[in-house]
């Protein structure tokens, strides 16, 4: 029956990639995208891949505002970031889903919001250890961790877009500048950078 | 593992390897473009050659060490993999355009080692994608993003050195 209905809708077909574990998707979005991707398949749960970007930009946004505003501003700029990360990556994978229905490779929504909300997994990462660093040891990390994160989230990024895309590696690049330089200068005019 | 047996371009390789090493120049003319002309124009080139060195010299070990690779694509995956990583410079130079420009934030520190990790990473996992050992080709990009990131930034003291 699945079969049949795969062979109807190639959109269908786009398998599922075996259960992992949150860190393994973590670690494996940001030391190697192209495997976690690999065959097509869809790297985690939409809801798991929107709670990777939303706690990373709750994360990076969170820790920039207890660095120039305090604890309290701390808190409601982590509120915004978690949104702005949850909106960030549906307003990236919609059309994205939309034009790869163009492509020879379809995919299906879920498998965009998932893998867009897991490529800011480097950003998660660095963040996470930016806060730590700032607790521990008082240092200002937003820039040095949190800035650093969202580039390393770059690559990913296009790792997910030219797949989406069908293996179109400048539609990727474009995709990828586009996500990361967006979310990069919300941050920056956040924080008085523009 | 099965790799897809795609017939490999070579001209858009090229000229994303072209795109990434202007790109790495942008970046290195932007550490110096507060301390003079000179020293902007000397970083860039600085920065071109360190981005082609260090790309071509991890470009022939991983053509070396992936065998598997080597015999299905020959020489095409070693342009391919270095194109395809050099090009992902290009969104860390406009980054860095925008942050110089509109933040005024001398970032080619931060924007340089992050490219250079981020294309050296990339020709590792197109290593992988077209059939080559995972670990391997995680492992020796790791080490050559480190060593490079460091060398950029003693490239970016060496005005103040000499």
């Amino acid at each position: 029956m699945e079969q049949r209905s795969a062979q109807r809708n190639p959109v269908v077909a786009v398998p599922e990639a075996a259960r992992i574990s949150l860190w393994s998707l973590v670690l494996g979005m940001t030391i190697s995208p192209g495997t976690i991707l690999a065959d097509g398949a869809r790297p985690a749960s939409p809801t798991r891949g929107l709670a990777v970007a939303a706690v990373a930009f709750a994360l990076f946004f969170g820790l920039s505002g207890l660095e120039s505003s305090g604890i309290a501003a701390a808190f409601g700029f982590g509120l915004l970031g978690a949104t702005l990360g949850a909106a960030g990556v549906l307003a990236a994978a919609l059309p994205t889903c939309l034009i790869s229905r163009f492509t020879n490779s379809p995919r299906t929504v879920s498998w965009c919001v998932a893998a867009f909300g897991s490529a800011y997994a480097p950003m998660l990462l660095h963040a996470a250890a930016g806060l730590a660093f700032h607790l521990v040891l008082g240092w200002n990390t937003a820039v040095a961790f949190g800035a650093s994160g969202l580039l390393w989230s770059v690559r990913p990024l296009f790792a997910v877009s030219s797949r989406a895309l069908g293996e179109r590696p400048w539609g990727g690049l474009v995709l990828a500048t586009i996500c990361g330089g967006a979310m990069f200068l919300i941050w920056a005019g956040c924080f008085g950078g523009f | 593992m099965d790799a897809p047996r795609e017939r490999l371009g070579v001209a858009s390789p090229l000229f994303g390897a072209a795109l990434g090493v202007a790109a790495f120049a942008t970046l290195g003319a932007l550490g110096g473009a507060r301390r003079g002309g000179g020293e902007a124009l000397g970083l860039a080139l600085g920065g071109a050659a360190l981005a082609a060195a260090s790309t071509g010299a991890l470009t022939l070990w991983l053509h070396l060490i992936n065998a598997t690779v080597r015999r299905r694509h020959g020489l095409r995956a070693a342009v391919h993999s270095a194109g395809r990583g050099l090009m992902l410079a290009v969104p860390f130079a406009l980054l860095a355009l925008v942050a110089d420009a509109g933040m005024e934030w001398d970032c080619s520190g931060v924007f340089a080692p992050a490219a250079l990790a981020a294309a050296l990473y990339a020709m590792g996992g197109e290593q992988v994608r077209l059939g080559g050992a995972r670990l391997r080709n995680a492992i020796f990009p790791g080490i050559a993003a480190l060593a490079v990131g460091g060398l950029w930034m003693l490239l970016l003291m060496l005005p103040e050195m000499l």
